[in-house]
């Protein structure tokens, strides 16, 4: 199958039995990228967001044939990428604040841990500073920083006004400055 | 690119430091990640597909199954009409009326009942450590069974008031006046003859809590609190205690 870039069209091949698995392999590829990089940055490890993201696109395989076309695929998919992100944040702390040992699966840990950290290098610490966001800030602060998303578009990916995440943003532009700043 | 310069100049008024940062990715993936996600995403899609019932039927049934199923299925119709059946021919007007009560609840109460009826429950149970003043029944009783017994022996000592050597008291009389007080069941009449100051001294003298007896005295049992009361509420015991009001 030819590379199909116009989400519509996929959308159809998806629904035709036949094409259906050619549409979907073109749905990960157009994708896979930058859902990839907005899970890590949310959980600063690979294989959490590998593992992120794989869930993420089987759900979609399960889900897409209800897909309602009244939102941009891309922006469904956003949802998807950041409720899971979400939901792995939520889990992990619920099993670090069960377990006795130290909270070596906190992302601050494991952004750490990882073998190019510099925490002298301003982008590191950039990242440090992020993960001491709440979590739905730190998506907010992401796909506004990184991914340069209308507040328009991400108020339909987290389902929130834009009244609201501009506020969001403010803030943890702020607490970000502040932690680059005075550590 | 309208929107890459409006999230900088925005980012820049809010915080330049931040702005000034480079934005760079300082997050790497393994060599031909991105080439094998798609491929492992596809087995993981088949591996989740093969989980799904193939078409066709897998399933065995019992043996004559389904000759019986309608026999059954009406069986259980008619168990459970038999009582429609049974007032029909006790009382076709009662069977015509049906069974569907006629009252009515106001609107919404079902879905408010649960919350409602929470907000009644009992604040949960504290443990409370008994207090060593819980033990005054205790003592009390031990002083009521003591007083009988002293109540008999100032009886026979008030008999001889006037004489001023007394003698040690025949434990046999004391005895014999304590039985007696107790089958005729006349202690509440004996107890008016004898002063408070009498009962008093004979409790200083014999080490009993004088407080304790005087609560026993002033206690109806059949207005003692219930032990539930004071094992869960530790303020039960004082208000008891106030109640009866035997500091004065």
């Amino acid at each position: 199958m030819a590379d199909i870039s116009d989400d519509k069209e996929l959308l159809l091949l998806f629904k035709n039995e036949a094409t259906r698995e050619a549409a979907f392999t073109s749905i990960v590829k157009k994708y896979q990228e930058k859902l990839y990089w907005h899970i890590r940055r949310m959980l600063a490890d690979h294989d959490d967001a590998n593992d992120v993201v794989q869930n993420m696109f089987i759900k979609v395989w399960k889900n897409l044939e209800n897909f309602r076309e009244d939102s941009q695929l891309y922006t469904w998919l956003y949802r998807i990428a950041t409720n899971e992100s979400l939901s792995f944040l939520e889990q992990q702390k619920k099993r670090s604040a069960t377990s006795l040992s130290d909270d070596e699966s906190s992302v601050v840990n494991k952004l750490q841990a990882d073998k190019d950290f510099d925490g002298n290098k301003l982008e590191w610490k950039l990242q440090l500073a992020i993960q001491q966001l709440p979590e739905k800030q730190k998506a907010v602060f992401n796909l506004r920083y990184f991914e340069e998303m209308p507040y328009e578009e991400m108020s339909r990916v987290l389902e929130t006004s834009e009244g609201a995440l501009k506020a969001s943003y403010h803030h943890a532009v702020k607490k970000i400055e502040d932690y680059i700043l005075n550590r | 690119m309208t929107n890459k310069n409006d999230i900088l100049r925005e980012l820049a008024g809010l915080s330049p430091h931040l702005a000034a940062i480079p934005r760079v990715n300082v997050y790497r993936v393994p060599e031909g990640y991105f080439s094998q996600l798609p491929v492992e995403l596809q087995r993981r899609v088949q591996e989740e597909s093969s989980f799904e019932l193939p078409a066709g039927n897998h399933f065995s049934v019992p043996e004559g199954y389904f000759d019986q199923l309608a026999g059954n299925i009406m069986n259980r119709i008619k168990a459970e009409t038999s009582q429609l059946s049974e007032i029909a021919t006790l009382s076709p007007t009662l069977a015509a009326i049906g069974n569907q009560h006629p009252f009515t609840v106001p609107a919404g109460y079902f879905d408010g009942l649960a919350k409602e009826i929470r907000q009644q429950l009992p604040v949960t149970a504290k443990v409370v450590q008994m207090k060593p003043r819980s033990n005054v029944f205790r003592y009390a009783a031990a002083a009521v069974v003591s007083g009988v017994i002293g109540l008999s022996v100032l009886s026979v000592f008030n008999n001889r008031t006037e004489q001023p050597a007394l003698p040690a008291p025949d434990n046999t009389a004391v005895m014999a006046k304590a039985g007696e007080i107790l089958r005729s069941n006349s202690f509440e009449k004996e107890l008016l003859t004898v002063s408070d100051k009498d009962i008093e001294q004979y409790l200083v003298k014999h080490g009993q809590d004088v407080n304790a007896a005087l609560v026993a005295s002033a206690t109806d049992d059949n207005n003692l609190p219930d032990p539930t009361d004071y094992l869960t509420n530790e303020n039960t015991l004082d208000e008891f205690l106030n109640q009866i009001n035997v500091t004065n």
